[in-house]
Order: C-alpha cells, then structure tokens, then sequence
C-alpha cells in the first residue's frame, strides 16, 4: 500500500489542492507532511485536500491531517477536506475532535466553494 | 652427593703418572738404595778387618822381628864364653843390623860381672844414628829398672808395658826383655843376664797410623793393659781405655768388646762412634798375638756411605729432574689433547643455546679426539637441518593449523549463532550446540520460521568427520538453505537433497538428517527422517522416542523415498534431537555413554529451561567421557512448544487460527497489511471489517515497536482466529511490560499535540467488542474482538 500525493495551485496560488491518494498510515504520513510543507507558502489563503482516491487512514495520518491545518490556521489560511470515502469519515468520527476544516462530500461542493473563495479573492474581500 | 673434582683431565693425567712415576722411582731408588747400602757396608767391614789384619802383619814383621833377634842375641849371651868387650860388639853388631829395633843391651847381672857398677852397654838410634851409652853408671841403676827386674822376676821373656826410658834410649818404647839363665856350680838355674830389644813407641805409631780410612777413620793400638799406644789424636796416647769408654752410654757393650779384644778375639761391630755417640761407626779390632795388643779401627758409617747417599742424592735430583722434565711433557701432550676437548665443550654449550654456526675447533690428527671433532662437526651439521627442517615443519604446521582455525570459524559460521544459540521466542524456545571432534566437523543444525508461524529444523550429521565431512557439511547446508526456498514439502525436500548429493559423490559420502516442521500455531508437526534416528520427546513425565519411518540416509540411493511423519505437540512440549556423538560418546573403559544414560540426564532435567537441558547434557558427556579424546562430532539441538496465545487458546471453538512473525521495525506494516488482505480474502471478510483489523493491526504493532524498548532482531508474533463472536487478534511482544489500555493517555483535544499511542488506542477501543491484556511469560499479550460485519 502506497500513497500517491499531487499538488497544483489556482488563482495566483492563492489556493492549492493537495490530491492524496492510497494508504495514509504510519508509514506514508511523513510523505504528507512533506509535501504540505513543499506546498504551504505564505500567499496561499486555502488549501484542499482532495481524498478522492483514500483508501485508509490510520492515526498517523490523522496527526498530519491535523498539523495541515494547525500550519495554515497559524497564517490565517483555511483547510478543506473533500470526497472522503465513509471508511475514512469513520476514523475522523472516532476521535470526535474534528479538526476546524471545511468538508466537501463531492467535486461540485468543492468546486463551488473554491469558485467563491476565488470571487472573493479577486475583490479582495475576506473569506 | 660427592663433590665431583674440578680438576681438568690434564691436570688429572699430570697428577695420576707423577704420582706413579714418583712412587716407582722411589721404590726403585730406595731398593738400590739398601741394596748398595748392604754392598758397601760388606765392602767396608772386609777392607777395615783387611787393613787391621795387614798392618797386624806389619806390626807382627816389626815386633817380631824384634823379639826374634833379641831371642836370638839372648841364646848367644847365655852359650857366650868370651870377652864383655866381645859380648858388647855382639850387641853393637845386632842392634845396627836389625832396623827395627831402636835400642837393644846385654845387662849382665851384678854377680855375672866383675864390674861392680855392673855391665850393660846399651845401643840405640835416635834420629836413625847408632849410638852407644853405658847403663851401667850409678845415676841409671839398670839392675832395678822394671825391665830388669820383671824379667829375673818372671824368669820368662816378655814385653814391657811402654815407659819412657829416663836415662836411655830417652823415648817412649816398649822392651822386649829375656832373662838368660846359666847353671852354677851347684848346677843350679842363676840369672846370668837380660838381654833387651827396645821398639819405638813413635815408631809403631807411625806405622799404625799409617792405616788410613777414609777422611775420619782411624786405628787405634792398645798395649796388653789397656793403655793406648797409638792414636791419631796424641793426646789421648797413654790414655786408658777404660777411660776412653767411660763416658760412653753403652759402656756395658764396650766392656764386653774390651773384653773380646784384649784375649786376642778378631770381630767387627757396629757401635755408636766413640769420638760421638750421635754418628754410627764400623769397629774392627784384632791383637798382634805375640804381645797381646789390641789394635783396633773405626770408622764412621756416614762417611762409609757417603758416596753412596752423595750417589742417592745425585740420582733422586736426576729423577726429579726427569720427573719434571716429564709432566711437562705430559701437561704439553694432555693439554694439546684435550685442548679441542675443552672448545668442544664451549661450542657444544654455544650448540645449545641455539648458535648452529659456531666454529669447531681445527683437530688435524686422526685420533680418538680428532674423530670426536669430525662427529661433533657432522652432528652439528645434522643438528642445524633438522632445526631448519623443523622450522618448515612448524611454519607448515602452524599455517595448517591457522588454516583449520579459520575453516573452524568458517564452519562455526554457517550455523546460526555459530555453533550454539538459544532463541526465546513467545511460542517457542530453541537451543542448539555443535561442537565437533576435530577443529572441523561434518554435523550441522539449521533452523528458519518460515510463513511466520512454521518452524523448520534441521539436524544432521556427515558420516566420517574431519575435512572431507566438512567440505560434505558444507555443501548440504547450501544444498539445504537452496531447497528450502523452493517451498517444497518435506518429502519432496529430502528427496530433491538426496538427489543432489549422490550427484558427483565419488567418495560415497552421506548424511543423515531429520527435518521437521512444527506449526507454532497448532503444534502441529511434519517431520522425515533421512537415516536419522528418532529425536527424543519430553512430555510432562515421560522421556520418549519420537515414533518414526525413515527413509535411507542423503547421497547413497538414488530417488530415496522419504515418507511423512505427522505428530501433535502438545504445549510444553519438548524436542530433543542429536547426533550419535551424544549417545556414541566413550569414556575410557570404552563404553558408550548410550541411549539409557540419555534418557536418564533427561528424565532428570525435564523442568528445567531447554538451554539448561542442553547444557547439562553436555556437561554430563563431558564427565563421562573424561580423559578420552571426542571421538565424534556432538550436536544436541533442543525445541520447546511453548505457544502462548492465552487468549485465543481461551477460545475453544475457535477456527482458522493463523500465527505471523514480525521483525520489529514499522517497515513491517505493508506486510502485515498483505497478510490481513490475504487472511479477510481467504476468510471472506467485509472490506469493512479488513478496514478495522488494519487499523487496530497498524496501531497497536506500531506502539509496540516503537515503545516497547525492543530490539529490531527481536520478533513480535499476531494470531488471528475466527469464532461465532467474531475476529481474534492477539499480538505478543517480548517488550517491556505496558498496558495500553490501562496506561495509554487520553484521546486528545483538538487544539492538543496528538499522541500517537493515545490516538491509536482509541481507535482499537472505538472499533473492537472486547480488548484483553495480560503479561506472560516475560511477553505482552493483547487481544481483541472485532465483529464481523
């Protein structure tokens, strides 16, 4: 089991969306970690993790879930969360201390939001 | 101890011949000595009693003739008819005729004369001149001088006893006086006259005196009473003998000689020396017959060996000389002798200290020494090749044995924990021990956990031991590790081995093998047996043979079969598996130590911990074959069943149990991942209930790896079970004691840093029915119920 991670920005990298993919476990979490910390820059005002393609998630992973967001909420960004399969919404469930992210159940949620959040960003209003 | 002598055997040979030629010169010297002694002293006694007789006859001659012409003269006065001038011219006549007599007188006797003074011419020689002087004159008185008057006396004729003749002959003399007798009218004897003959005294002095004896012999002439007429010391003449003698300590001794002598006796004696009593003398004595005198000679013996010891001394120094002269030559010839002896002796002490190339010393003669030399030099020689050939020997032994080290390390090497090992693991124990007989050997052990709850073993032992069984060890060790990664089973193994070994097996080697396979899940066990025989089982009470049907020992028989054997260990269950050297072992009355001791030692040891057993039974070969060489390779290998799956064992009906092992490293988890994939496909399980096994799988190996405080080598082991409940995990870990349900912190807040561990073990709370823990057998156990659906 493997994870598989890609990244890509939008609107004047503003936003970035994380893509993960696979087994995000004891093993492969620090692969997380390391990405977000590529990703991550002081201009990005959103990032979305696309859990699309998930399949497990163990606590580790959790920690790196929570260490995006606690990163991002440091720099005044937000975390969003999209198409989590239910065995992975479970394990979120279990620990009952979601972290503050948005959660996006499909593509067109998410494309939603992130078209507001881009409409903002051009005026320059908060979001 | 005696002190051996430090003398050399110069010194020694100089020592032994002075000391044999000294005593044989002495001896000699000494007995020509005595001899000559004995020779001389006969020589001196005959020439001092010849010279006493000689100048006896000469003194005889002299006296003698004296007496014979006074005689004479005497028969002619008493037949004499003429004139008194015609008597005095016969007297002149006589007396200047015989040389001899100093002074002669015809004294007629006062009543034969007219002459009233009487008559007696009297003629005499002082000084070799006749001359004449009339004794008859008043002053003289010749008719009462002894002479006369012992003559009428006596009526005998006879010698005086010397006087000095006051008035006369004027000298020291002695007279021969004879009475002449003539009938009277009555025809009656009367003295008519006495005729004398006088003898100087100085003049038979001179002739005695003439008898000489060497430097300080001397003649002595006595007269009739004793007084000395002659000595060559005058002083002493007139002198007594018994005076002479007097102060002599042995005067007893001369009082007998004075004796012998003045009878007329001839004898020689030795006698302390008158003139000193210190010295010995030879005395030789005789007496003139015709006077009675004494005339003897002495003569000091010292002088008469003189020449003889002057002789001895003169030849003791010749010998001394020659003596020397020939230790000398003896020390010359010894010390050129032994000389080579003596560096012999500094080059064999060199020899020993290990310098092989001293010099010898150069012995140009063929003798006993010479060739002393020549085979010194030649074991010398000898000596250095076979140092240096011992030298190679050694190099070459050494390397050899350098050579079998490092094979020995080699071999030792390819057995796990090289040669002897013990491996605790939650299930099961093994121990197992190799020691061979040589520094190689042709037993091997090996042993692998294969699909993570199959033990497999191996224990088998090369005929022959030495090299060429290692060499064969080694081949089916590889030969072996090669097969087992072909998954065969057992019998299909052996057999693919067999077939291997006989390939290009000239030498016809084999080896005999047991192979088994223990389930450490079921204890279930699977075992063939190559000409091995039959381990030896420990269980509860009881020590038993395993029951077994073998099949021919590896690399003899070509496509051996090798059939299956199947058993069921029982927990607690002990294997025991070895090789004849266990059982073959001898001790020294050359008995086997056998399979009744065996049984004993285990029978004994049964509680106790395998590596105990093992060792124990080592130690009880060790005693028993003490003082005898390891005739065999010896390996014992021990395997106890000792699954500890409490929990799920708990479960009587529980099915499909299934053991993995795990090496304690997180990398782990993708294969513990495939083996939850593999069992919920196999078991046909929902994905959501895969889903949960991983999770609970993931955190609770993850938090034992990473906090127990084990080692990577060390071995975590999960058994999954299926019952009516549900799923049964249970992981073991050899870690420290930790409950995570008791001792795990808190699920975390959201804003807390998230604990792993604490995050993990909610997850297993949340998604199982029932957690247990419990700490056994120095492991922790967790269990957990997961439902199915």
């Amino acid at each position: 089991m493997s994870l598989q991670l890609t990244a890509l920005y939008e609107e004047n990298d503003a936003i970035a969306i994380i893509r993960i993919g696979g087994s995000l476990d004891t093993n492969t979490a620090a692969e997380l970690d390391a990405k977000a910390a590529a990703v991550i820059n002081p201009d990005i005002k959103m990032l979305m993790l696309d859990m699309k393609e998930l399949d497990y998630i163990s606590s580790a992973g959790i920690r790196s879930v929570f260490k995006i967001v606690k990163a991002m909420k440091a720099q005044g960004g937000k975390v969003g969360a999209s198409n989590r399969k239910p065995e992975i919404v479970k394990v979120f469930e279990i620990i009952k201390a979601l972290p503050d992210m948005q959660i996006f159940t499909n593509d067109d949620e998410m494309d939603d939001y992130l078209s507001a959040v881009q409409e903002k960003i051009r005026n320059g209003d908060d979001f | 101890m005696t002190k051996r002598s430090s003398l050399t055997l110069s010194q020694r040979l100089m020592i032994f011949i002075g000391i044999a030629v000294i005593a044989v010169t002495s001896l000699s010297t000494a007995w020509n000595y005595q001899n000559s002694r004995e020779h001389i002293r006969e020589e001196a006694r005959l020439r001092a009693a010849d010279t006493v007789n000689k100048t006896l006859n000469q003194l005889i001659v002299m006296v003698g003739g004296v007496q014979k012409s006074t005689n004479f003269l005497a028969s002619v006065v008493q037949n004499f008819t003429g004139t008194e001038k015609e008597l005095q011219n016969l007297l002149k006549n006589t007396i200047s005729t015989n040389k001899n007599i100093y002074g002669g007188t015809i004294a007629l006797a006062i009543k034969s004369t007219e002459n009233e003074k009487g008559f007696a011419p009297y003629y005499f020689r002082p000084e070799g001149k006749l001359q004449y002087v009339d004794l008859a004159d008043e002053r003289y008185h010749y008719y009462q001088q002894d002479w006369f008057t012992k003559a009428v006396e006596s009526m005998q004729p006879a010698w005086s006893e010397p006087y000095f003749d006051d008035g006369g002959g004027n000298i020291r003399m002695i007279t021969y006086a004879v009475p002449v007798y003539r009938l009277n009218a009555d025809n009656k004897k009367t003295i008519y006259a006495v005729v004398t003959g006088d003898v100087s005294l100085h003049r038979i002095h001179k002739l005695v005196q003439t008898i000489q004896l060497g430097d300080s012999g001397y003649a002595m002439l006595f007269s009739k009473k004793g007084l000395l007429l002659s000595h060559p010391n005058k002083s002493l003449k007139m002198t007594n003998f018994l005076d002479l003698v007097n102060q002599q300590d042995n005067k007893q001794q001369w009082m007998a000689i004075k004796k012998a002598m003045f009878s007329g006796k001839r004898d020689k004696r030795d006698l302390p020396c008158l003139e000193n009593k210190n010295q010995h003398c030879f005395f030789a004595y005789g007496s003139l017959d015709i006077t009675g005198w004494p005339l003897a000679v002495s003569f000091p013996e010292k002088e008469m060996f003189a020449e003889l010891d002057q002789y001895t001394t003169r030849f003791s120094i010749v010998s001394a000389a020659v003596i020397l002269f020939l230790l000398i030559i003896i020390g010359m010839i010894t010390s050129r002798l032994t000389q080579p002896l003596s560096s012999l002796s500094k080059a064999s002490y060199l020899i020993g200290q290990g310098d092989f190339d001293v010099a010898l010393p150069y012995a140009k003669q063929q003798d006993e020494v010479g060739k002393l030399v020549s085979a010194f030099k030649k074991m010398q020689a000898a000596l250095k090749d076979y140092i240096d050939q011992l030298e190679v020997e050694t190099a070459r032994t050494s390397r050899l044995e350098g050579e079998l080290s490092a094979a020995h390390q080699i071999q030792m090497s390819m057995l796990p924990g090289n040669g002897e090992i013990y491996e605790n693991h939650p299930n099961h124990q093994l121990w197992a021990k190799l020691i061979p007989a040589k520094s190689v050997g042709g037993d091997l052990y090996q042993f692998s956990i294969e699909d993570n709850n199959k033990l497999i073993f191996v224990v088998a032992d090369v005929s022959d031991k030495g090299v060429a069984a290692a060499l064969f060890m080694a081949r089916t060790t590889s030969l072996f590790k090669q097969q087992l990664h072909a998954k065969l089973s057992a019998d299909q193994l052996l057999f693919s081995m067999n077939n291997e070994l006989i390939e290009g097996n000239d030498a016809c080697m084999f080896v005999t093998l047991f192979y088994a396979e223990l389930n450490l899940a079921t204890g279930a066990m699977v075992y063939v047996s190559a000409g091995h025989h039959s381990p030896l089982l420990i269980r509860g009470e009881n020590v038993i043979a395993l029951p077994q049907e073998g099949g021919p020992a590896l690399g003899l028989l070509d496509d051996g079969e090798y059939p299956l054997n199947h058993a069921q260990l029982e927990a607690d269950d002990k294997l025991f598996i070895y090789t004849d050297g266990v059982d073959e072992a001898f001790n020294t009355q050359h008995e086997q130590f056998g399979l009744t001791r065996l049984t004993a030692l285990l029978q004994q040891q049964k509680n106790e911990a395998i590596d105990v057993i093992g060792k124990q039974c080592f130690t009880g070969i060790d005693n028993f074959a003490i003082n005898t060489e390891q005739s065999d390779d010896i390996t014992v290998m021990l395997v106890h069943f000792n699954p500890s799956f409490n929990f799920l064992m708990d479960h009587k009906n529980i099915q499909h149990t299934q053991s993995y092992a795990l090496s304690c490293d997180v990398k782990q988890l993708d294969t513990v991942f495939s083996h939850l994939n593999e069992f919920a496909s196999k078991h046909q399980l929902s994905d959501a209930c895969l889903q949960n096994m991983k999770l609970i799988g993931e955190e609770i190996l993850v938090n034992a790896i990473s906090y127990s405080g084990m080692q990577t080598i060390q071995t975590l082991y999960f058994v999954l079970g299926l019952d009516q409940q549900g799923l049964l995990m249970e992981f073991i870990d050899p870690g420290k004691a930790y409950n995570p349900l008791t001792d795990a912190p808190a699920p975390p807040d959201e804003d807390d840093e998230i604990q792993i561990g604490g995050l993990g073990i909610h997850f297993v709370k949340s998604l199982s029915l029932e957690q247990k823990y419990q700490y056994k057998g120095q492991c922790n156990h967790l269990c957990v119920l997961l439902p199915l659906n």
